[in-house]
């Protein structure tokens, strides 16, 4: 099985060419769970209802959605609803069985709400502010997810958590599509991105043996820093090996085999 | 500006005047982190902060 996790950048960039390879490799025969992103599309709807999306930085330069109620209910409608099903739609049309599901459905992913959160404020301070209706991914339940796969279609998840008191929660994709492929042993876990991989000092590192990250980890940017962190901690948990590459290119997932983009491994 | 007690140490640590509910210090001579409480009548005191990590949504 492999995972597959396409930020919104390149998605709203390049998304028939990637939706196009995504059907190339499941006719292939491989099952596939697709994780989607899709901030910038939330963002996009949320100032078409009238709310103006808020930003928050992380000490460590994380740029990320703040999301209070209001904007939960449009990161739900646009996530689960709008973006996920116009992804199943094209898939189906590239004659590809998809199924939508956000990780709230059948009890998939289950998120620690963050009551707070740590923030540099417009005026360079770190400030502890109310967490809003964001988690961290606590529990993977795959039930669901291995019916689908072995019924023969690939699912196509939304980055939606189900939290402890069973509010809806935005949770980072990045970290649902680790969570996912570490709880099924994914042979291949793939983040497609906006950039080619990882790059140090210039020029692109093709491969990272996760004994190799802690001597690294200082010079990576934090948005990167993150996804190397996800797929180390990933591999290190039973996942064959995970590849950070672009989903810019003509076939996004040529990457699972041709050497393109980060591969990190055991 | 307003001085405070440190609440791990007992020593004195001087807040800005424009510090917000929630803000973040480090005081200089016993290196805990420190938060700021303001409560309902503008009353500021210090907690020892919590940790807090980086786990954002999407």
């Amino acid at each position: 099985m492999i995972v597959v996790k396409v930020g919104g950048r390149a998605l709203e960039a390049n998304l028939n060419k990637i939706l196009e390879s995504l059907a190339k490799h499941f006719k292939l025969g491989k099952k596939i769970v697709f994780v989607h992103g899709g901030g910038d599309i939330v963002s996009r709807y949320e100032r078409m209802m009238g709310l103006e999306p808020k930003f928050i930085m992380s000490p460590s330069g994380i740029r990320s959605r703040y999301t209070d109620e209001k904007e939960l209910d449009v990161y739900v409608m646009v996530m689960a609803g709008k973006l996920n099903k116009e992804i199943v739609a094209k898939l189906h049309a590239l004659g590809v069985k998809a199924i939508g599901v956000s990780g709230a459905d059948g009890g998939l992913l289950k998120a620690a709400r963050k009551k707070k959160l740590i923030i540099i404020d417009e005026r360079g301070r770190k400030r502890i502010i109310k967490g809003g209706y964001t988690g961290s991914i606590k529990e993977v339940d795959m039930e669901l997810l291995g019916k689908i796969l072995d019924s023969g279609y690939l699912a196509v998840v939304s980055p939606i958590a189900m939290g402890f008191e069973n509010e809806l929660l935005n949770v980072d994709a990045d970290q649902a599509a680790s969570a996912i492929a570490m709880t099924a042993k994914a042979e291949k876990l793939l983040i497609l991105t906006d950039v080619d991989g990882l790059i140090l000092n210039g020029e692109i590192v093709r491969e990272l043996h996760v004994d190799e990250f802690e001597e690294i980890k200082g010079k990576i940017g934090a948005g990167m820093n993150r996804k190397v962190m996800l797929c180390v901690k990933a591999v290190r948990n039973g996942v064959g090996s995970a590849i950070i590459s672009s989903g810019l290119i003509e076939d996004p997932l040529s990457a699972l085999e041709d050497g393109k983009g980060t591969r990190i491994l055991p | 500006m307003p001085t405070l007690t440190c609440p791990v140490c007992g020593g004195e640590i001087e807040i800005p005047d424009d510090a917000l509910p929630g803000e973040l210090f480090e005081h200089e001579e016993c290196g805990a982190q420190l938060e700021l409480e303001v409560d309902e009548n503008g009353n500021m005191k210090l907690k020892e902060a919590e940790e807090i990590s980086e786990d954002w949504g999407e």
